[in-house]
């Protein structure tokens, strides 16, 4: 049960004058109940692999499958866009949250939108009744969010999904996305890899269209030249504990976490005072 | 699904035909049109024609794109040929006939006049925009509706909405496509059932448009506000569009050229 | 000098003051950071600091001018530059140049030192060569960047940054903020507000807003070493700023307010 893609690339506008290629021979699995996270810079096609994903873009060339069966759009992809909240058109968080399942023809759609949004922290009794756009960052997010999950597909796309939020809403998202591997894979883009590290299953990095690294975030946190090659900025408490071991601290494996990051540089500098 | 990014039929190349001030063009381009409608013979449209047909040369833009207009107004064009061709009974020997309906010369011909009347009007009007750019265009209709501005016409507050029109339309377009994946990725259908049930589904897609030009337009008032803007009058400009003596001899000379030749012809 | 005293405002129909009793002050060649989460306010003075709106209670002064002052708006509005969150709104050329003259047009400057004001503009936000550019054609990052150059155009001896890093990828976020500091090393003097304590790290001052009060003026490092308080704020340490809360916490030397990883680790291992 997996959501692969097989050698894939893809050109803009192909054939034409103005054709652009944008990915270049991208392979990639994500298995159901797991968090694949997708770095690359701005430019590096990350959007363009996350659409092709969903069914919403032909590859030009290679295939993305779905358990085996190619995929298609309205199909077991769900798709959360960057800013989802600026596509709420509803007068309720309910009713919004409604129109995917809706379109869908699935049953029972009132407990499927209770149930979408205590996916994602938010009591329905509470919010459903709620103007969409009366709330906060974080709180809006999570309904966007909750919106596709409402869809129940067994895969779920995920566009920056914190990007712009203060602390509060980005934690809330983060768990929301943390949970949301019980019912479906996951697969995230961002450029900003930190807060993902230390909890994604598998990573892969892209770089102007090719795949640059693939692995699991362990690997990928030991080799800042993979970083520096896709432009990526090296998460700070990852690049510490590198410019330490560079002092000659001893620090036999990068921790991803901040616990684990400030415990590895204590003993390197108990190691080597 | 991808809007072309750049708006509007402007051809970059450079030419003497977009070395012009944009009131040149608009000038040629009126006494263009003036000249069509009093024109009445052939020979006026043709010395017409042979107008367009150097200012297209002139200004380096493929025929492709210069006749492209033309298919806008195909059926207005076909109409009009008709229904000045066919004649019902006519008098005179039918050069066609169908039933009581016949096609004589004397109908064809003023057919023909009137269709090529349209066709050098098209050409000529999109000769204006595809070698001007909407900033050059904005600011020409500034100029020439600053007269208006005595008699209490916003002119300048008119021209800064027409650039900031301008200005937002690939950032809406770029925005609307993006809200029509989206919807579509969660289920919606726009190609299906009556126009009455099409239109409906739109609303999941104008309605969220509409929120966030509101919000745009909100922030847009602050950040020009900041900027000190207060209507159009006492603006300064970087690239104050003016008239050469290149402008005025072409301008001049074009304008007598068609001029003459409504009246003679 | 900006300066806010005792400054209360109340939206129409709200409930509650937006900011209540407010002061502040920034000198030029500084910059502050003004911290708070989502509503604590930080967008309502943000418009307070050059007349947008004006304080219902209290005064807001730019070098001793009233914003109040109705005669001297635009001479407040030039001297005090606004930068907001999302580029896209406040970008009203459909060329680069024209954009970053927009401010000086409407101030009736001529055209000769239009031309010089646009160019150090461009200049010292780093888009020299895309003066012909179209905006909506920019990357994200290039853009705040010709936002900030529009408001530098007016050649203000203050600006007012409304989150200007939130929509932004990190190389971008890095051009803004060294484009900040440079702007203050050329005398200017600079007010950050944002929600990420990331940014603050590096501030000469930091402010805390809280429920449209300040409840925090200090050092960054005063402030990242208070843990309750952030907890209250709604915000959150960055990552690095973590590590060291535990570093110190285990009795090591390192500074609460850490900027990057390089400081972090020099202070570990002088």
């Amino acid at each position: 049960m997996a959501l692969t893609a097989a050698s894939v690339s893809f050109t803009y506008e192909a054939g034409t004058a103005i054709a652009t290629p944008v990915l270049d021979d991208v392979s990639l699995i994500v298995e159901s109940g797991e968090v694949v996270l997708c770095v690359g810079a701005t430019g590096s096609g990350k959007s363009t692999l996350l659409r092709l994903c969903a069914g919403l873009l032909e590859p030009t060339r290679g295939q993305i499958a779905v358990d085996g069966a190619p995929v298609r759009m309205r199909g077991p992809v769900g798709i959360v866009f960057q800013n989802p909240e600026t596509q709420f058109f509803a007068e309720t968080v309910a009713a919004d949250v409604s129109f995917g399942p809706r379109n869908l023809g699935l049953a029972d759609v009132d407990s499927v939108v209770v149930e979408a949004l205590a996916a994602v922290g938010l009591d329905a009794a509470v919010f459903g009744e709620r103007s969409p756009f009366t709330l906060s960052g974080g709180e809006a997010r999570r309904v966007a969010i909750a919106g596709v999950l409402a869809m129940r597909t067994p895969y779920l796309l995920l566009d920056e999904p914190t990007a712009g939020l203060d602390p509060l809403g980005r934690r809330a998202v983060l768990q929301a996305v943390r949970s949301a591997r019980e019912s479906a894979g996951v697969l995230v883009v961002t450029h900003d890899a930190g807060e993902f590290l230390p909890w994604a299953d598998r990573v892969i990095a892209l770089d102007s269209g090719r795949v640059l690294f693939e692995g699991v975030p362990q690997t990928l946190a030991e080799e800042p030249a993979s970083w520096e090659r896709a432009s990526l900025a090296l998460p700070q408490l990852v690049l510490a504990q590198h410019l330490a071991r560079g002092r000659g601290a001893e620090i036999p494996a990068i921790a991803l976490d901040v616990e684990g990051a400030a415990r590895a540089l204590a003993a390197g500098k108990v190691g080597r005072p | 699904m991808r809007i072309p990014r750049t708006f509007g039929q402007y051809v970059a190349v450079e030419s003497p035909v977009h070395g012009l001030d944009a009131k040149t063009k608009m000038g040629l381009m009126a006494a263009h049109t003036v000249a069509l409608f009093t024109v009445e013979q052939f020979a006026g449209l043709a010395v017409a024609g042979v107008f367009v047909v150097v200012a297209v040369v002139l200004a380096r833009v493929p025929w492709r794109l210069a006749l492209r207009g033309i298919k806008a107004v195909a059926v207005i064009l076909a109409f009009t040929l008709i229904a000045h061709a066919l004649r019902w009974n006519p008098a005179t020997v039918a050069l066609l006939r169908l039933g009581p309906l016949a096609v004589d010369a004397e109908g064809l011909r003023t057919g023909l006049f009137f269709a090529a009347r349209i066709v050098l009007l098209v050409v000529g009007t999109s000769l204006l925009t595809l070698t001007t750019t909407p900033v050059q265009l904005t600011d020409g209709l500034e100029r020439l509706m600053r007269p208006l501005a005595r008699f209490g016409f916003p002119a300048g507050d008119v021209a800064m909405m027409l650039t900031v029109a301008l200005r937002f339309i690939p950032t809406t377009a770029e925005e609307a496509d993006k809200i029509i994946v989206a919807q579509m990725a969660r289920g919606a259908r726009f190609d299906e059932g009556s126009p009455m049930r099409r239109a409906k589904t739109y609303i999941p897609v104008l309605i969220p448009l509409f929120v966030n030009l509101f919000r745009r337009a909100d922030e847009l008032a602050i950040a020009m506000e900041s900027r000190c803007y207060h209507g159009g009058s006492g603006r300064t400009r970087l690239h104050p569009a003016r008239m050469r003596v290149g402008d005025w001899a072409v301008l001049c000379c074009g304008a007598a050229l068609l001029v003459t030749l409504g009246i003679l012809l | 000098m900006l300066e806010f005293e005792g400054v209360s405002y109340t939206y129409q129909g709200a409930d509650g003051p937006a900011l209540a009793g407010v002061s502040l002050q920034l000198s030029p060649g500084e910059i502050v950071v003004l911290v708070g989460a989502n509503g604590s306010g930080k967008s309502t003075l943000a418009r307070l600091c050059n007349g947008l709106i004006v304080p219902d209670r209290g005064a807001v002064t730019v070098d001793g001018i009233a914003t109040t002052d109705s005669e001297r708006v635009f001479d407040i509005r030039s001297r005090v530059g606004l930068v907001l969150q999302n580029p896209d709104n406040q970008i009203v050329g459909t060329v680069v140049e024209e954009d970053v003259a927009f401010g000086p047009e409407n101030l009736g400057v001529f055209p000769a030192e239009l031309r010089m004001r646009v160019d150090a503009a461009l200049a010292a936000v780093g888009l020299t060569g895309m003066e012909r550019r179209e905006p909506h054609l920019l990357s994200e990052g290039q853009k705040m960047r010709l936002a900030i150059a529009g408001a530098l155009a007016m050649e203000p001896d203050y600006l007012v940054f409304d989150e200007p890093t939130a929509m932004l990828d990190p190389r971008g976020r890095a051009d803004v903020l060294a484009v900040m500091q440079r702007l203050r090393s050329e005398g200017r003097g600079i007010l950050h507000i944002t929600h990420d304590l990331d940014d603050a790290a590096r501030a000469d001052r930091v402010l805390a807003l809280d429920a449209g009060s300040l409840a925090f003026e200090g050092s960054p490092e005063e402030l990242f070493g208070h843990v309750e308080l952030l907890d209250d704020l709604g915000l959150e340490l960055p990552p690095l700023a973590a590590a060291a809360a535990y570093l110190r916490a285990a009795g090591h030397a390192v500074p609460a307010a850490v900027a990057d990883a390089l400081e972090l680790v020099e202070a570990l291992w002088p």
